[in-house]
């Protein structure tokens, strides 16, 4: 049942997304809108939603956002506090899958928290641990926000759970815009890969990759896995993959691994050889990119990876410094399929504040903020293409816009065991090729044991 | 914040009131018994406390997890059918499993090894030199780093780049700088990275061994090493006939202690590599098999397994301890 639910929800994913293709056109040449004026806008929402009295009280709110990101999400949040004289206490992990397990079950769940995962999404939406939001912030007003395709993400028998907060594209080339010299909108993924050899036989590595990322290494690599298949092999094997219903040992997932390996394990290929793949954090994996002379020209990683590149090399600048492509086409057939990933807020604990709280963050205004600090889109399809910082990130949208079908992130929506086993394989594939059949058939175990 | 700071002293101070509270009212009832059976109940009434909390935050989930072993619990759920002795079948041949016990036995063996071993020379080395305290004191301050910052710290000495890139790790640096072989990825690289983790162990617990062993030395009777050494007993002998045999109580000790740290090692494992790259450890495999599995009955076995395993050193280790005190 839920095949056909997803199938037409990414159709719609890619409608609410076309909505703001036509006002793309005019980003180009009019001034971005000022972070100052999206907060005043929400603080004036935020007032609103409490008729001008200021209740007061606290809302614990449990996330993954650190860094930059934490700094974006509470400012975000800001406007609300200034408006309602709620206090937000933030708490931020890494490793939320644990602690908010362990916290869930022991009946601690924060107010408010990051859900990790789509199947904890649902495990918990069935146990009644999460409220529904269609009586909190209102049905009619979460189908005029969001497209159905990310309500359905975050759904779980007709009613939603899940609010996203924020959303990447990912199936992105990276490139230095001083140094590539290959094509810059490469047709297919042949015409890249025949730049890639020769530049290859030259003696420089045309790529620069990078999965090692703590206690989830292995996950960069399931991106290039997923933006490979779903190129190959089409969105409907897509779907078949992620809800268990493909055998890892087929041909379609064996081919994926092995065009990622063609890239990731080769050392004519990538920069440092599989070694540096898999000693490099995904953060930092693109920076010899930016080095004199560079070790190589193109870097594969999601739209949040400006503030990374902008960090690691000072006075790197989008557009005049680095710039990007959509992943190529592989397979003709299903040409313009795009990846999309995104962060979904739970309520666990409805009180008065909290309840207020998820209404303004589903609103326009508050989910206007965040975009329009860079790093990230808006799940939400009224925020407007103009509160964009940048043509960088109109040009992630126009991405968007351009995708025919729209899918999100497969390993995200895994069983987290077949996620984490996934993770795995890409690290023990990559530091081992030979292994692949082997590989392929621990993670066909796990996928029977687990659906 | 302040009503947090408020509570932190306000509950200590109601548990010790309270505690004090029972006590003072357990002597009262006492006092009115006859006073022949007054000696039976008191020590009963000053433990209980104790035992209830025992019984509570340990006995109890200690029969929980025994009794989940057994059965095939997932989710949120706490208990779940019964399976018999399924999970341990599982646990016993699954070779993500095996490849984990194997790996606490490469710890037990060169973990306790290298920590009690080079303890031991230390120990008898530092009470040679005037130097001793100081030095004492540097080799014991890893301990005072928590085990995650140690993995972090550890994890920058190991740091891998290639070969032309400048080496931001200490020990490529070193091996690039000095010898001018290429760089090593240390914690990736099998089957070496076992080795290159327990270094890290090695590194903390090397300092508590030589501390524990020192103190136990220092309290050796002095005219035994002398006497030996009149009779012409070289220092070798001397240390491998008098100074261990005699030392055996606490070597024992801190060799069981090892043991058991190395059996309950995660975080230097979780930290550095996370289990990849074949260094998996029992106890990062409970860890996923709870959080990423979600399978509390397969974790509820392994940590009964961990816990049988344990449990033979933990007794010897109360042994010595009460040997020692009744000498």
């Amino acid at each position: 049942m839920r095949s056909s639910v997803m199938r037409s929800s990414v159709q719609h994913i890619h409608k609410a997304l076309l909505l703001g293709a036509c006002s793309t056109f005019f980003l180009a040449h009019s001034a971005f809108a000022a972070t100052a004026d999206l907060e005043k806008k929400a603080f004036n929402y935020a007032s609103s939603l409490v008729k001008g009295q200021k209740p007061g009280g606290k809302v614990s709110v449990f996330a993954v956002w650190s860094g930059v990101e934490q700094e974006n999400f509470l400012r975000a949040i800001k406007p609300f506090t200034d408006a309602t004289g709620i206090q937000v206490e933030y708490e931020a992990t890494r490793d939320i899958n644990a602690v908010l397990t362990t916290r869930v079950q022991g009946g601690n769940a924060p107010d408010i928290a990051v859900v990790p995962s789509i199947s904890l999404l649902q495990e918990w939406a069935e146990g009644g641990k999460l409220t529904d939001l269609d009586g909190i912030v209102g049905t009619s007003v979460l189908e005029k926000n969001f497209g159905p395709g990310f309500l359905d993400l975050g759904g779980y028998k007709g009613k939603t759970y899940g609010l996203f907060i924020n959303a990447d594209v990912k199936g992105l080339v990276w490139y230095n815009t001083k140094t590539y010299k290959g094509p810059k909108n490469p047709k297919n993924w042949d015409e890249l890969a025949a730049w890639a050899s020769k530049t290859a036989a030259a003696g420089t590595t045309p790529w620069c990759v990078g999965v090692e990322s703590g206690a989830a290494s292995g996950w960069a690599g399931t991106d290039w896995v997923e933006n490979i298949l779903l190129r190959q092999s089409g969105p409907r094997v897509y779907d078949q993959w992620y809800q268990g219903k493909l055998p890892w040992t087929s041909n379609e997932v064996k081919s994926a691994f092995q065009a990622f390996g063609k890239v990731a394990t080769d050392p004519k290929m990538v920069y440092g050889g599989p070694t540096t793949v898999l000693t490099t954090n995904f953060s930092d994996a693109a920076t010899p990119m930016f080095g004199n002379p560079p070790k190589c020209f193109l870097h594969h990683q999601a739209s949040f990876i400006p503030s990374f590149l902008e960090k690691n090399t000072p006075g790197l600048q989008a557009i005049t410094g680095y710039n990007f492509f959509g992943f190529p086409n592989i397979n003709p057939q299903y040409a313009g399929t795009i990846e999309i990933n995104g962060d979904m807020v739970g309520l666990f604990k409805k009180t008065p504040q909290s309840a207020l709280l998820m209404k303004y963050l589903a609103s326009t205004e508050a989910q206007s903020i965040w975009p329009s600090l860079g790093g990230k889109l808006s799940p939400n399809k009224r925020v407007a293409l103009s509160v964009l910082p940048n043509k960088m990130a109109a040009g992630f949208q126009k991405t968007l816009n351009g995708a025919r079908s729209v899918r999100f992130d497969a390993s995200d929506l895994m069983p987290d065991r077949i996620n984490k086993a996934f993770w795995k394989a890409i690290l023990d594939y990559v530091q081992n090729p030979s292994r692949l059949d082997a590989i392929l058939q621990e993670l066909e175990k796990t996928r029977q044991e687990v659906y | 914040m302040l009503e947090k700071l408020v509570l932190a002293f306000l509950i200590p101070v109601l548990i010790v009131g309270g505690l004090l509270f029972y006590l003072y009212l357990g002597e009262a009832l006492i006092a009115r018994l006859p006073r022949s059976r007054q000696g039976a109940i008191r020590p009963w009434i000053w433990l209980s406390p104790a035992l209830l909390l025992l019984v509570v935050i340990m006995v109890w989930p200690l029969l929980q997890s025994f009794v989940a072993s057994f059965q095939h619990v997932t989710g949120d759920a706490v208990t779940g059918p019964f399976v018999g002795i399924q999970n341990y079948i599982t646990a016993f041949t699954d070779p993500q499993m095996l490849g984990s016990m194997v790996n606490n036995l490469y710890w037990i063996v060169f973990f306790t090894g290298v920590t009690v071993c080079g303890g031991l020379a230390l120990a008898v080395l530092v009470n040679r030199v005037k130097y001793g305290g100081p030095v004492k004191t540097i080799l014991f301050m890893p301990m005072a780093i928590s085990f995650v910052a140690t993995g972090v710290i550890w994890r920058f000495m190991y740091a891998y780049r290639p070969e032309d890139a400048p080496q931001i790790g200490t020990l490529n640096a070193v091996v690039t700088g000095l010898f001018h072989i290429p760089p090593v990825a240390w914690i990736f690289q099998q089957p070496g990275n076992n080795l290159a983790l327990i270094v890290v162990g090695v590194w903390m617990f090397t300092g508590f061994c030589l501390v524990i062993l020192n103190a136990g030395l220092r309290s050796l009777p002095e005219e035994v090493h002398e006497a030996a050494r009149v009779d012409g007993a070289t220092e070798w002998q001397v240390f491998s006939r008098i100074t261990v045999p005699l030392l055996a109580p606490t070597i024992s000790v801190v060799a069981t202690t090892m043991v058991i740290n190395a059996l309950k090692m995660f975080d230097i494992v979780y930290v550095m590599t996370a289990g990849n790259f074949g260094t998996d450890v029992i106890a990062n495999q409970i860890y996923k098999q709870l959080y990423s599995s979600r399978d509390l009955g397969m974790a509820s076995t392994l940590a009964v397994i961990l816990l049988v395993v344990i449990f033979p050193f933990m007794v010897q280790n109360v042994r010595r301890f009460h040997a020692q005190e009744n000498r």
